[in-house]
C-alpha cells in the first residue's frame, strides 16, 4: 500500500476516534492529505471547493424533500398514513414494519435520492413505529436498508451520473431499475417476515389484532390514504406531466404538503416554526457532511488513489464472476468513505472498460454500481443512510449500522444473483426498447 | 413573524466569568438568529422554484409570461449555499451535528474533556482557515468584476453571504472551545424543533 | 527538469476532446522521454466546474485544464466571441475568425498566467427539436434547453422559449416535456441519446465555442527551453488533427442521431434568412460590450467579405 492510501487511513481514524465532526474529519483529512503530497494553493482550492458544493444544482432536490419530509412529520398526514396501510400491512408477519419497505419503495419512484428517501420515510414512520413498541433494531436497520432504494428505484441521480459519464442511456437505465428494486423490496420484506417469525418479542403482541381486522374497515381505512395519494400525484403529475424536472417536482411535493397540512388543519405557527427549524438542522448536517465528503473526494483525484486499486484489479486478469465478487469488496471499501458521485467519477474510466472486456452489458454494470453506491450509504464510517438516522434518533453511528449489517448482507447476495442471472436488469430495458 | 420567535431562554454560559459571559451569549444569540435566516433562505428557494414551475406552465396559455426565468435554478444554489452555512452554526449548538462518540463516552471525564476541547478547537482552526480564505475569494471576485456565467451576476455577493455564515460557524467553535475549557454545558437542545409527542 | 502533471477536463472518457488530451498527452510522455508526464482526470473528477478553469489554472490549482472558452465570459468578456451567432458559419471560416482572436485568446491567457497549447473547436450547433418546423414562425415558443446567458438571449431573439436549466435534468425534462428540443452538438446529441426524446435536427450552425488546453505559466516556466520547445512544438503540430477530429465526431455524431431515428431536416434559404436577421442586432450589442472585441471582428468580417 501506498504512502498515500496508509496515512488517510491513519488521519482519518484518528480524528474520527477522537469525537470530531464527521464533515469536519473528512475535509481535515483531504485538507492534511494535500498539503503532504502535493503544492497545490490550498487557502485558494479550499474556498473554490466549499463555493462550487455548497452550490451544486444537483443538490437542489435534497432541502426541498427534506423540508417536505418535515411538514409530513409534524402534520397529521403521516399518521394518517399509517391509519391507511396499518390494517394492510398488518396481514403480513412482521406487521406495520413493512410500512418502512413500502413507504420507501412508493418514495423512490418520486424522489432520485436515497437520504432523501430516508429522511421522509423515516419522519414519518420511525416515531410510530417505536410508540407502537416495535423491535427498534427492526425498525432502524428495514429503514436504512429500504431507505437506499431511492437509488435504484427511478428517477434516480447516481444513473444520470453513470449516464453521463459512461455514454449509457439513461432511460435505458430507469427501465433496468425496476424490476431489480421492486425484487431488492421484496426480498427485504422476506427478511423483515423471516426474522420477525423466528423471533416472535420483536412484533408487539397486541399488533396481532390487525390481521383480525374486517376486510371492510380495510377497505374503509384507503381513505386516510387519499392525502399520501394526492402528494404522489403532486409530485409524479409534475415530473411525468410535463411540467417540471425532478428537483423542481420536489419543490411541488413541498406545496402540495403544505397544502394538505393546511387543510387538516395542522399548520400551526408552532408547527411552522418546528419545520423550519428541523428542516434547516437537518440540511445543514447533511451539507458539511457532503461537504468533507467531495472535498475527500476530490483529494483522492488528486492523489489517484482509487485510480491506482482499480489498476490493481485489472491487473489481476479474473474471470467475470470473480471480478464482480472482487469489484464487489473493492466498492465496499471505497464506499466506507467516499461519496457515490466520488466512487463512480473516479473508478469508472479504468473498471468500465474490464467489466465490458468481461462481457457484462454496460446497462447491467450500471445497475450494479447503483447497488455499489446503495451499499455505501449504509457502510460506516462514511453512511449518508446512517446519518439520517442519527439525525432522526440520536442513536450511535455503530449501533446502527450493527442494526442495518442484515440488509448490507441481502444487497451483497442480491449482487450476486444479479451476476448470475443478469436478465433480471436487463430483460424490461430489451423488452421496452430493443 | 416576531411572534413566532420564542423569548430567549436562560443563558446557559451563566457560570462564566464576566467578559466570556457576554461573548458567548452574544454568540448564542447570533446562532438563534442565524439559523432564522438559513429558514428563510430555505423558504425563499422553495419559492423560487415554485415560481419557476409556475412561469413554465402559465406560459402555454399567457404568452406575455416568460417561458422561463433564467435566474431561478441559479439563484435558487446560492439560497441553498446560504441556508446550509446559516444554519451551520445553530446545528452545532443544538448538537445536530454528526461524530462518533464511541470514545467519548467510554473515557474517564479529564480525558473527555480534554477531547471536548480539542475537537471542538480543531473546528475553529479549520473553519477560520476556511473562512479567511474566503474572504480573500470573495474578495477577488469583487476586485475583479466576475459574473455568473447563467445571468451575469456579481459572485461576490453570493459568496460574501456564504463566508458571513462561516464566520457566525467559526466563532460558533470558538464558543464551544471556550465552553468545554470552561466546563459548562456544549449544547442547548431547547434551541432544537420540539419532538412530536 | 520532470514534470507530474495533471489535466483537469469536465468532460467524460469518451468524448472526443478528452480522446484529444490522451492523445496528446501520450505523444508529450513519448518525444520527452518520459520527462513531461500528463495525468488526463476526466469527468470534472478533481472537483472544478467548467465555467472555473480559466481561475484554477490561474491560481495554480491544477497546472493543466481543457478550459471552454465561452464559458470564461465572467472573468473574460472577449472569451465570449465566437458566441455571436452566425459569425461563422463553417468550421473554414472559424478557422479565419480563430487567424484574428487567437492573439486575443493568448493575451486573456497570459493576464490570466497561463498559455494556451492548443485549441479545438466544438462541431458545429444544430437545434434538436421534437417536432419539424417549415420557418422561423414553427419555432415559436418551442421550449428548447439552453446551457447560458448567451444562448438564452439569442433563441429569445429568435422567439423559441429558452429554459435554462442542469444537463442532467434535461433528460428527464425532455422524457416528460418539460422541454421540446436542446440548442447543442451533434457530439452532445449522441452523449445525450437525443433520438429517445427528439425526431428532427435542424443545421442551424448558429454559434460556436472552442475547448483550450492551456499550462499555468508557473508550471510552464519550470519546464527546460527545450522541454518547452518540444512541448508546444507537438501542441501546435497535433491541433489540425484534433479539429480533423472535431469535424469526424460532427459526421460520426450525426450518423448515429441517424441510425437512432432522427431526421436531419435541411433549413430553408428564407428560415435562415429569418433566423439571421432577428439574431444579428446581438453583434453589434458584442461588440459595444467588448471594445477589444471591435477591431479583430471587424478584420475578420472584411476577409470573408461580409
Ligand atoms: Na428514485
Ligand atoms: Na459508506
Amino acid at each position: 500500500m501506498s504512502i498515500e492510501v496508509v496515512s488517510l487511513f491513519a488521519i482519518l481514524f484518528a480524528l474520527l476516534a477522537g469525537g470530531l465532526w464527521i464533515g469536519l474529519t473528512l475535509a481535515l483529512t483531504a485538507t492534511l492529505l494535500l498539503a503532504m503530497f502535493r503544492s497545490i494553493p490550498l487557502d485558494k482550492l479550499l474556498p473554490q471547493y466549499a463555493w462550487n458544493i455548497l452550490t451544486t444544482q444537483e443538490l437542489l432536490a435534497l432541502p426541498l424533500f427534506i423540508l417536505m419530509g418535515e411538514l409530513l412529520f409534524r402534520t397529521k398526514l403521516s399518521r394518517s398514513l399509517f391509519q391507511g396501510l396499518a390494517p394492510w400491512a398488518g396481514l403480513l408477519p412482521g406487521r406495520l414494519l413493512h410500512v418502512n419497505v413500502i413507504g420507501c419503495t412508493i418514495f423512490a419512484a418520486i424522489s432520485g435520492s436515497s437520504a432523501a428517501t430516508t429522511q421522509v420515510i423515516g419522519r414519518m414512520s420511525l416515531n410510530e413505529l417505536l410508540r407502537r413498541g416495535y423491535s427498534r433494531d427492526i425498525a432502524i436497520g428495514s429503514l436504512a436498508g429500504a431507505g437506499t432504494l431511492g437509488f435504484l428505484i427511478p428517477p434516480s441521480n447516481i444513473m444520470i451520473i453513470y449516464g453521463v459519464l459512461g455514454d449509457v442511456s439513461i432511460l435505458k437505465l430507469f427501465t433496468a431499475g425496476v424490476l431489480p428494486g421492486l425484487l431488492l423490496a421484496g426480498t427485504f420484506m422476506g427478511w423483515v417476515m423471516l426474522h420477525t417469525t423466528l423471533n416472535r418479542t420483536l412484533v408487539p403482541e397486541a399488533e396481532a389484532k390487525l390481521a383480525l381486522v374486517p376486510w371492510r374497515e380495510r377497505f374503509a381505512a384507503l381513505k386516510d390514504l387519499a392525502p399520501a395519494l394526492f402528494l404522489i400525484a403532486c409530485v409524479l403529475g409534475s415530473m411525468y406531466g410535463g411540467l417540471a424536472t425532478p428537483s423542481e417536482a420536489a419543490a411541488v411535493g413541498v406545496l402540495g404538503a403544505a397544502l394538505v397540512a393546511w387543510g387538516q388543519g395542522s399548520l400551526s405557527q408552532q408547527v411552522m416554526r418546528d419545520v423550519v427549524i428541523g428542516s434547516v438542522v437537518t440540511c445543514s448536517m447533511i451539507a458539511l457532511i457532503v461537504l468533507g465528503a467531495s472535498i475527500l473526494g476530490n483529494a483522492a483525484a488528486f492523489l489517484g488513489i482509487p485510480q491506482s486499486v482499480a489498476a490493481f484489479v485489472k491487473s489481476l486478469g479474473l474471470s467475470p464472476f470473480m471480478l464482480i465478487v472482487v469489484l464487489i469488496g473493492f466498492y465496499l471499501v471505497l464506499g466506507c468513505f467516499l461519496d457515490g458521485f466520488s466512487m463512480i467519477v473516479m473508478t469508472l474510466p479504468i473498471v468500465l472498460p474490464i467489466v465490458k472486456a468481461s462481457g457484462f452489458d454496460e446497462i447491467w454494470f450500471g445497475i450494479f454500481l447503483v447497488l455499489a453506491v446503495e451499499m455505501a450509504q449504509i457502510t460506516p464510517p462514511v453512511g449518508f443512510n446512517l446519518f439520517v438516522i442519527q439525525g432522526l434518533t440520536d442513536d450511535g453511528l455503530g449501533y446502527i449500522a450493527r442494526v442495518t449489517l442484515p440488509y448490507l448482507t441481502i444487497m451483497v447476495g442480491f449482487v450476486l444473483l444479479l451476476t448470475l442471472f443478469p436478465g433480471i436488469v436487463t430483460i424490461l430495458p430489451k423488452l421496452l426498447y430493443g | 413573524m416576531v411572534s413566532v420567535l420564542p423569548a430567549p431562554p436562560e443563558s446557559l454560559n451563566a457560570a462564566a466569568p464576566a467578559p466570556l459571559r457576554i461573548l458567548l451569549d452574544a454568540i448564542d444569540r447570533l446562532g438563534r438568529l442565524d439559523g432564522w435566516i438559513g429558514g428563510g433562505c430555505l423558504l425563499a428557494l422553495t419559492l423560487l422554484m415554485l415560481a419557476e414551475v409556475a412561469t413554465r406552465l402559465l406560459s402555454n396559455f399567457l404568452p406575455f409570461f416568460p417561458p422561463s426565468m433564467s435566474i431561478a435554478w441559479e439563484y435558487s444554489s446560492y439560497l441553498m449555499a446560504a441556508s446550509f452555512t446559516f444554519g451551520a452554526a445553530m446545528t452545532l449548538r443544538v448538537g445536530g451535528h454528526i461524530r462518533v462518540v464511541l470514545l467519548l463516552k467510554n473515557v474517564p471525564a479529564p480525558v473527555r474533556r480534554a477531547l471536548e476541547i480539542l475537537s471542538a478547537f480543531a473546528g475553529f482552526v479549520f473553519m477560520a482557515f476556511l473562512t479567511s480564505a474566503m474572504v480573500k475569494f470573495a474578495w477577488g471576485s469583487f476586485t475583479r468584476g466576475q459574473l455568473s456565467t447563467a445571468s451575469d451576476t456579481p459572485l461576490w455577493f453570493p459568496q460574501a453571504v456564504v463566508t458571513f455564515g462561516m464566520l457566525l460557524l467559526t466563532l460558533q467553535f470558538l464558543a464551544r472551545a471556550i465552553q468545554a475549557a470552561l466546563g459548562l454545558p456544549l449544547e442547548d437542545h431547547r434551541m432544537k424543533a420540539s419532538p412530536v409527542e | 527538469a520532470t514534470a507530474s502533471w495533471d489535466l483537469s477536463t469536465v468532460w467524460p472518457d469518451g468524448n472526443f476532446h478528452t480522446h484529444n488530451a490522451k492523445a496528446f498527452a501520450d505523444a508529450v510522455k513519448k518525444q520527452t522521454d518520459g520527462g513531461v508526464n500528463i495525468t488526463v482526470k476526466a469527468g470534472g473528477q478533481l472537483g472544478f466546474k467548467g465555467p472555473e478553469h480559466l481561475r484554477a489554472v490561474r491560481d495554480g490549482l491544477v497546472p493543466l485544464a481543457d478550459v471552454l472558452n465561452i464559458q470564461q465570459v465572467g472573468d473574460e468578456p472577449f472569451m465570449g466571441v465566437e458566441s455571436i451567432p452566425f459569425l461563422a458559419v463553417s468550421m473554414d471560416e472559424l478557422k479565419i475568425l480563430h487567424k484574428y482572436v487567437r492573439p486575443e485568446y493568448d493575451k486573456v491567457a497570459e493576464r490570466n498566467n497561463q498559455k494556451i497549447l492548443y485549441i479545438v473547436p466544438w462541431p458545429t450547433q444544430y437545434l434538436h427539436l421534437k417536432v419539424k418546423v417549415a420557418g422561423v414562425e414553427g419555432l415559436k415558443n418551442i421550449k428548447i434547453r439552453v446551457p447560458d446567458k448567451n444562448a438564452v438571449d439569442m433563441l429569445n431573439a429568435v422567439g423559441m422559449a429558452p429554459v435554462m436549466i442542469p444537463w442532467g435534468e434535461t433528460i428527464p425534462a425532455l422524457a416528460s416535456g418539460a422541454v421540446a428540443g436542446v440548442s447543442t452538438s451533434a457530439v452532445s446529441g449522441v452523449d445525450g441519446k437525443f433520438w429517445e426524446f427528439m425526431k428532427y435536427i435542424y443545421p442551424t450552425n448558429h454559434v460556436w465555442s472552442s475547448q483550450m488546453v492551456t499550462v499555468n505559466l508557473d508550471s510552464w516556466k519550470a519546464l527546460s527551453a527545450d522541454q518547452q520547445k518540444l512541448v508546444a512544438g507537438i501542441a501546435a503540430k497535433m491541433e489540425p488533427d484534433f479539429w480533423a477530429n472535431s469535424l469526424k465526431a460532427d459526421v460520426d455524431s450525426l450518423n448515429r442521431l441517424k441510425e437512432g431515428g432522427m431526421e436531419v431536416v435541411p433549413v430553408t434559404d428564407a428560415m435562415m434568412t429569418d433566423i439571421r436577421a432577428r439574431t444579428a442586432p446581438l453583434l453589434e450589442a458584442f461588440l459595444k460590450r467588448v471594445p477589444a472585441a471591435d477591431k479583430p471582428v471587424r478584420a475578420y468580417l472584411a476577409e470573408i467579405k461580409r
